[in-house]
């Protein structure tokens, strides 16, 4: 690392200053914006503060959305992706990691074909698959294209590989093989990529928008990202500016305050995402 | 002993259950769940239960028009379409060719036949009726109309109680009532009118144009009448810059209702907003003529769908009825400011009130002689989708009102070369 | 892989071979069982609309009827003799050469401070980071309001440097630059997060041996630091171009393709031509070209760019 000199240093503070200051004004401006009264926000004059605070807005979105109804759907959504996703890719990465067997390599590449083609680009035919299984407008027709994850996988195949084949081979010794080694070894010593994997999907579901809209047709199954864009769409949310923004909020507020509370846990997962080599 | 007799009682009553079951009806109205009209909705359908006990209407909220449309298609893909649906009169065509609806003559006939739909104006039901026979009943119908804001007119010096009738005067009146700030920024603009392809229609109509042919197949965007209206739209926004460029349908009211422009040509169908909304003195007026006083009818009906088992059909035609009766209509107008689709509506006790204390509501039913159907062909969302964004990338300048005109004129021919047959 | 052998010897020699053989059996069905869950979901919500979007794309079909004609090659013409097409190629391709090297440049610059010995790092790198963990579609509300004309934030301080009121989404020529606004902003906390891992895997030795050899920070960073880091920079550039042609929520929900098509991207297109215009076939096409282009970015990274990819000893 290059030793620092105090103008090098000041320059750094001053390039990240302005850079966090960016991303965070934003967020600052929207909060704020959240407890105006609905016409304060229409000045041709910067505002900041609020002149009379309130918490109009926010009670407003609860008249506006089944808010605790699309909540639900998102937790459930999102948690039973990653309930059977740690069930899916646990068992594949473990046979890509320690067996051979014919076939495997392009077995490999196949996988990988999913993480080229985003659930995005097959909308048609998965919205054509889930309506024949009679799963339109469900929880489980947005859970479905994501139970198999070749992220998953992979990032898993990367720590499986990890385990000498010394400790595997006295487990084995020990009558400790196969499966058992898997279950009562692998699993635990790979339970730091577990998290990394799981915080990462938790936030890639919970924040998904497009696939729910397409296999959604009513309130029933929606999520919460998806609600939100939903109302900004109509004549009231695309005019209730400070109405959208608590909405906003109260949409992003769990994944922001679990952030803040966990931020080296989750910076940490997703710089694990990135080192597939 | 005593479980078993329980058993058996709710056996029994299972058996007879179905005697005792309502016929209940799927039906799909273009609303999102906080639009301003599915409390008027809620209020027909329950109405409708105390007067037919024995039919349950769930209604489901499928937001805005091409919204609502996709919903259908959805579920007619999946097998499961709605049993009633309100849905736009130019998807008729779409749903025809998807063979999705069932004809509503057999239970016209049982009202009256031809007498009964006499009984509505008659430019809400011809765009209804394709090869002899009629496919849906009208709704909520609209025309384009006028709004104007007196108190700003009487701001321009001008007189509130005369709007523009002419292009030439409409011209005129929002340069008049633009008002600018020292730095030249627009504090009022003069006019608004949103980037809808329908009411583009009306001006191409206006200019004595014609936009498609009733066979659905052919379209007339390259003439010369359709290629001025347009000029004269895109001058006022461009050259001589009274109107904002590219406000939305939603927006467009807002600002009208704000007080931001002194003049807005929108649908009769957000009247109520403006009314409940405005805090200045409003008035409506016919659009403002050419070459012919001539708008474009917009607006959707009742479609009864073909997969719908018969009792489910006829549990709701006898909703789609009952919502278009004189009674329901004058309350609907009233509610939304779509225009009454049943003439007698309007002589009836509330409508009268109402419109001696609302004058401004009358005048989309007035200029009801000058109106023709829309602009409708097969693959109608494509086509539409191909004037509306050839039509801002005009505003944009992208494009001169001829060659943007002719370039959507040759695209949409290309679609609909395959229904030339 | 040695399965478990019991120690028992009962039983008659046959059955133990015919236990020997089924145990053998199910030894090398063993990895394909362990990978059949994955591969089944794998196969039935990726490889298999892949394949029969193929299929369809070369039908006429309106989605609601169950009537689908052939018609051969007729949707890929459609698309090939379509303005809008090529336009929605163009759009993506140039919102692609606008996010990505401006996203991975500022991504790598940011990791570079933020790899210094400075204080309050775990605060920069919190503010920098926490765009990725919220929805995009919450990042689209959040600069929906601040791009507005007359009450946007960026509009009012815009007017102080004497700039006009811009309608940024409603300029056919500012709007995709906007979208590209709202893609960096979202996304470079993301970038600079994995470019701090690659940084941090870089041997010190290294640095200190260019150092040593009188190498000052700028040529220290191209000589050492950059080309350790192309491992990462390929990859994550990869994902970001083929991310960037798969963009969505931020154009339904801030422009809805417009002003007129300035801003329609390819799942955009697809999207309006299947569910929107009822084109099943055409929609289908348009994905299959879709699908061609990624494989080809794809293939042709590998093929040119990883040549010069540098692995650390």
């Amino acid at each position: 690392m290059p030793r620092s000199r105090p103008l090098w240093r000041l320059a750094a503070h001053a390039i990240l200053f302005v850079a966090a200051l960016v991303m965070v004004v934003p967020l600052v401006w929207i909060v704020l914006t959240a407890f105006k009264e609905r016409n304060e926000v229409f000045s041709l004059v910067p505002q900041w503060l609020p002149a009379h605070p309130t918490f109009n807005n926010f009670l407003g979105v609860l008249d506006a959305m089944p808010f605790w109804r699309y909540y639900w759907n998102t937790l459930v959504v999102a948690f039973g992706i990653l309930a059977v996703q740690l069930v899916t890719i646990t068992l594949a990465a473990y046979a890509f990691a320690r067996m051979e067997f014919p076939g495997r390599d392009a077995l490999f590449i196949l996988l990988l074909v999913q993480l080229m083609i985003a659930p995005q680009s097959t909308v048609i035919q998965n919205y054509l698959t889930v309506t024949s299984l009679g799963l339109l407008d469900t929880k489980l027709a947005i859970m479905a294209p994501y139970l198999a994850s070749a992220f998953g996988t992979f990032l898993l195949r990367q720590t499986f590989k990890g385990i000498p084949r010394e400790l595997e081979e006295a487990a084995a010794l020990d009558g400790c093989g196969g499966f058992r080694f898997l279950f009562h070894v692998a699993i635990p010593l790979a339970l730091p990529g577990y998290l990394a994997f799981g915080l990462v999907s938790l936030t890639y579901h919970w924040n998904e928008f497009f696939w729910p809209l397409v296999v959604t047709e009513t309130t029933n199954a929606r999520t919460l990202t998806l609600g939100l864009g939903i109302f900004a769409q109509t004549a009231e949310g695309s005019a209730d500016w400070t109405m959208l923004m608590a909405m906003t909020l109260m949409v992003i507020a769990v994944p922001l305050v679990l952030f803040l509370v966990f931020q080296k846990r989750f910076i940490n997962s997703f710089m694990q995402s990135g080192l597939g080599g | 002993m005593r479980r078993h007799a329980w058993v058996v009682v709710a056996l029994l009553v299972l058996a007879v259950a179905p005697a005792w079951a309502a016929t209940e009806v799927k039906f799909y109205y273009p609303v999102h769940l906080t639009g301003p009209l599915v409390k008027e909705v809620e209020a027909i359908v329950a109405d409708f239960h105390k007067a037919n006990p024995n039919i349950r209407v769930e209604p489901v909220w499928g937001g805005n028009y091409p919204e609502n449309m996709q919903k259908t298609v959805a579920a007619l893909q999946a097998g499961s379409p709605p049993d009633l649906a309100v849905h736009l009169a130019v998807d008729l065509v779409t749903l025809r060719d998807m063979d999705a609806i069932v004809p509503l003559d057999e239970f016209v006939r049982r009202e009256g036949g031809e007498k009964y739909l006499a009984e509505f104006f008659p430019g809400f039901v011809n765009d209804l009726k394709a090869e002899g026979k009629i496919w849906a009943i009208p709704f909520q119908r609209s025309t384009p109309i006028l709004y104007y804001n007196k108190d700003l007119f009487k701001k321009a010096g001008l007189d509130p109680n005369k709007p523009p009738t002419t292009w030439d005067e409409l011209l005129a009146t929002a340069q008049k009532a633009t008002m600018r700030n020292p730095q030249g920024q627009v504090t009022t603009w003069g006019l608004t009118i949103p980037d809808d392809i329908w009411l583009v229609m009306s001006f191409i109509m206006q200019n004595g144009g014609r936009t498609s042919s009733p066979d659905f197949k052919k379209v007339y965007l390259g003439e010369k009448a359709a290629i001025e209206a347009v000029q004269f739209w895109v001058d006022m926004a461009n050259k001589h810059k009274v109107m904002p460029r590219h406000r939305t349908f939603p927006i467009s009211v807002q600002d009208f209702a704000a007080g931001n422009t002194a003049m807005l040509i929108h649908s009769t169908g957000n009247l109520r907003f403006v009314r409940d909304s405005a805090k200045f003195e409003w008035g409506t007026a016919f659009l403002p003529k050419h070459k012919q006083q001539s708008v474009a009818i917009g607006g959707a009906g009742f479609y009864i769908f073909k997969k719908a088992p018969k009792e489910k059909q006829e549990a709701a035609w006898q909703f789609a009825k009952f919502a278009c009766s004189p009674e329901i209509q004058a309350r609907w107008n009233i509610g939304s400011g779509y225009i009454a689709t049943r003439k007698s509506a309007f002589e009836l006790p509330i409508m009268k009130e109402y419109a001696a204390k609302l004058p401004q509501v009358l005048v989309a039913r007035d200029q009801l002689p000058y109106a023709s159907p829309e602009m409708s062909t097969h693959d109608n969302w494509k086509m539409r989708n191909i004037f509306v964004t050839t039509f801002q990338e005009i505003l944009d300048e992208k494009y001169t009102p001829e060659a943007g005109m002719k370039k959507a004129q040759a695209e949409i021919e290309k679609i609909l070369a395959p229904f030339q047959k | 892989m040695p399965d478990q052998t019991h120690g028992s010897g009962a039983g008659s020699a046959s059955t133990w071979e015919k236990g020997r053989a089924r145990r053998r059996a199910l030894a090398l069905a063993r990895p394909y069982l362990y990978i059949l869950p994955t591969f089944f979901f794998l196969f039935v919500f990726t490889h298999w609309p892949i394949l029969r979007t193929f299929y369809v794309s070369f039908f006429k079909w309106n989605m609601a009827s169950p009537r689908m004609e052939f018609v051969g090659f007729a949707n890929y013409a459609q698309a090939r003799s379509a303005p809008l097409f090529w336009e929605v190629l163009r759009n993506n391709i140039v919102f692609a050469i606008g996010t990505v090297p401006l996203t991975l440049a500022l991504a790598l610059a940011l990791a570079l401070l933020i790899n210094q010995k400075l204080r309050g790092l775990a605060i920069y790198r919190a503010l920098l980071f926490y765009p990725t963990m919220i929805p995009m579609a919450a990042a689209a509300m959040i600069w929906l309001w601040i791009l507005t004309p007359n009450y946007g934030l960026l509009n009012f301080y815009g007017k102080w440097l004497g700039l006009p009121d811009i309608h940024w989404l409603g300029h056919s020529k500012l709007a995709l630059w906007a979208l590209v606004l709202v893609g960096v902003w979202k996304r470079v906390g993301y970038y600079m997060v994995i470019y701090l891992a690659g940084l941090q895997v870089i041997p010190d030795y290294l640095h200190e041996a260019a150092i040593i050899e009188g190498a000052n920070p700028w040529q220290r960073f191209w000589r050492v630091t950059f080309p350790l880091l192309s491992p990462t920079t390929f990859f994550v550039g990869l994902m970001a171009v083929i991310d960037s042609f798969q963009a969505i929520d931020q154009v339904y929900l801030m422009t809805g393709g417009g002003p007129g098509n300035a801003t329609n991207l390819f799942i955009f297109y697809i999207y309006q031509n299947a569910f929107r215009f009822f084109d099943m076939g055409y929609g289908s096409a348009v994905s299959a070209i879709l699908f061609l282009i990624l494989l080809g970015l794809t293939v042709l990274a590998f093929r040119t760019l990883h040549r010069r990819v540098h692995y650390a000893a």
